[in-house]
């Protein structure tokens, strides 16, 4: 329970343990309405015996903050209702309720010497009942509650104060009952779902095993064979080996982009990201970054083209050039990325990046670099829609 | 360390990495290059920044995570204590803010361990020449990944939980105070909009922030 973040339980639980203590700490003075004495003529009447009583009352309050606490810390019961909903259980007595028994004592003992009064006595009687009684099954708290009213009739008490009183208990007993019970609900709720947060990176993480191994077993296991080849013919002096070497190597770069793709996850970046992504890889090589339109400037069927320029042309940039300053510019019918510091020698080289970017965009759109100077335009067209697929 | 018969013009390279197996491995590839000599090798951040300010090397060849630090620190040390020295990250683990913290720190060169040797080779001569060596895929997955809201401690505190570890076990890791780490996992939670903190790492590890 140390690591739980959830704050709706911890919200649920405050509400909870406050209306207990609210309930323990105002019950008494329902009782000494039931009596129809103020607490100021028996303060009159009876000092001491009130005093105590209202040491009861805070005394009373604590004990049952102290028993939600005690129910908090320890798990629910495995035991379910009858509707399948968790029960809340009993809480066991401890030294609290001890505490909350001392004042009734001696409010009897008081009473014994004539020096209290019998709303007091009775007072003190049924909130050591309630703090008791809150701790078990409901069923005991409303049977106790009952037999009680019925015993003090008995010895005395009259009904009309012995009814009101009795009723109280029963209400106090049942509504704190139900309240923990609602409280166990959520608390439920609450596990259940920090469960299927763990289960969910349980299940992530094999899946993730089992990928890996799918993919590392592969490819080790023909590194070994290749390895072990490489090795018998390096003896023999055989020329072969190099070739094996070397395919080898191949075998584990791929294996490991492999991996890297499986940690990755594939994820589809869209422009926004890839905007956001260009400008803060090129500003944190101290470069000037000036974007000119926004991501929603390009039309959605050419988002994903606008984002692989830019991916492209960032990286180019970044490894070709060295630049002061990078503008930006997304249009409805295109792409541009202009930069300064490109290379000096003057052609451009046709090489590896543009010619494979050309070839990617065919059909798409069309790539156009131009260069003066020292500055490096990058010009993407859209084709119109409709044109040559 | 390798001394031998190497032209005066030779580029003079340090090696500092903690796997012994691929830090032998590349300086055995880099001193076959005719115009390279390695100069001596390290397998940790105080060992390197001590190597690299007796030796003053042309280029410092540092793997990103080292047991005692990561190498973006040595290569903020070895600014101050050779400024003739330039750095080049070589890594196995590509993290999209690394690259961003690198270019930040003026390190020109950032790669990944399996890049051929013949490439790596061509990669400190552009370094030492004052050309950037970025490798492409890493570029390309770093714009990808937009721009991460997350402090790079966040970013950390968030990997050290993205396999449902308690709070108590993530600030082991971390290094952290355990109120600290719920001060970062709950900011960064805010800023990934996410109900939890499980939801919050798979959130940044889809999008390439941790």
């Amino acid at each position: 329970m140390e690591t739980r973040t959830a704050r709706q339980w911890s919200v649920f639980y405050a509400y909870t343990a406050w209306s207990v203590v609210l309930i323990q700490a105002i019950f008494p003075l329902g009782v000494l309405l039931a009596f129809g004495t103020p607490v100021p003529a028996l303060l009159a009447e009876a000092p001491a015996a009130t005093a105590v009583l209202i040491v009861q009352m805070v005394v009373g309050a604590w004990s049952g903050h102290r028993a939600l606490a005690l129910w908090s810390a320890a798990a629910l019961p495995e035991a379910r209702d009858r509707w399948d909903l968790p029960q809340v259980g009993s809480i066991p007595a401890d030294r609290s309720l001890l505490a909350t028994a001392v004042p009734s004592a001696v409010i009897v003992l008081l009473q014994l010497l004539g020096l209290s009064a019998a709303p007091v006595l009775v007072a003190s009687l049924t909130l050591l009942a309630a703090a008791a009684l809150l701790r078990w099954r409901w069923q005991i708290g409303a049977a106790v509650a009952v037999a009680t009213t019925v015993i003090a009739m008995a010895f005395g008490l009259s009904a009309p104060v012995a009814f009101p009183t009795g009723a109280l208990l029963l209400a106090v007993v049942l509504t704190v009952r139900i309240s923990l019970w609602l409280a166990a609900m959520v608390r439920e709720l609450d596990d259940a779902r920090e469960a299927q947060a763990q289960l969910a990176v349980a299940e992530e993480r094999l899946r993730f095993a089992r990928d890996l191994h799918d993919v590392t077993g592969r490819d080790l296991s023909v590194i070994a064979v290749k390895s072990e080849l490489v090795a018998q013919l390096a003896e023999r002096g055989d020329p072969r080996a190099a070739e094996h070497g070397r395919e080898a190597a191949q075998i584990a770069r791929t294996s490991l982009a492999e991996i890297r793709s499986l940690v990755r996850g594939y994820r589809e970046a869209d422009l926004a990201t890839e905007l956001q992504g260009t400008a803060s890889l090129l500003r944190s090589a101290h470069v000037e970054v000036t974007v000119h339109g926004a991501a929603e400037d390009v039309p959605a069927a050419r988002a994903g083209t606008a984002a692989w320029v830019l991916r492209e042309g960032g990286t180019n940039i970044l490894r070709h050039a060295d630049p002061s300053a990078v503008e930006i510019t997304l249009r409805a019918d295109g792409v541009t990325m202009v930069n300064d510091g490109a290379p000096e020698d003057a052609e451009i080289r046709e090489g590896s990046g543009l010619a494979g970017m050309r070839e990617r965009l065919d059909g798409e759109a069309r790539l156009d670099v131009r260069r003066e100077g020292g500055t490096f335009t990058l010009d993407v067209r859209f084709d119109p829609p409709g044109g040559p697929r | 360390m390798m001394t031998g018969t190497v032209p005066p013009a030779a580029l003079r390279v340090v090696l500092v990495d903690d796997e012994h197996l691929i830090r032998s491995a590349l300086a055995t590839m880099l001193s076959l290059e005719e115009d390279l000599e390695v100069l001596g090798e390290a397998g940790t951040v105080a060992e390197g920044a001590r190597l690299i300010a007796e030796t003053t090397p042309d280029i410092a060849v540092v793997d990103l995570q080292l047991p005692d630090g990561d190498g973006l620190e040595l290569c903020e040390q070895i600014a101050e204590a050779s400024p003739a020295t330039r750095c080049l990250i070589l890594t196995s683990h590509a993290r999209p803010g690394y690259l961003k913290r690198a270019l930040a720190q003026g390190v020109l060169g950032f790669l990944p361990k399996t890049t051929s040797a013949e490439q790596l080779a061509r990669a400190v001569q552009a370094v030492a020449a004052g050309r950037r060596a970025i490798d492409p895929e890493l570029a390309a997955e770093t714009i990808s990944s937009g721009d991460s809201p997350l402090t790079p401690r966040e970013a950390d505190v968030l990997e050290f939980a993205a396999d449902g570890a308690p709070v108590e076990q993530i600030a082991r890791r971390a290094h952290l105070a355990p109120g600290t780490v719920r001060n970062y996992l709950s900011s960064a939670q805010a800023k990934l909009q996410a109900a939890n903190r499980h939801e919050a790492a798979a959130i940044a590890r889809r999008q390439g922030w941790i």
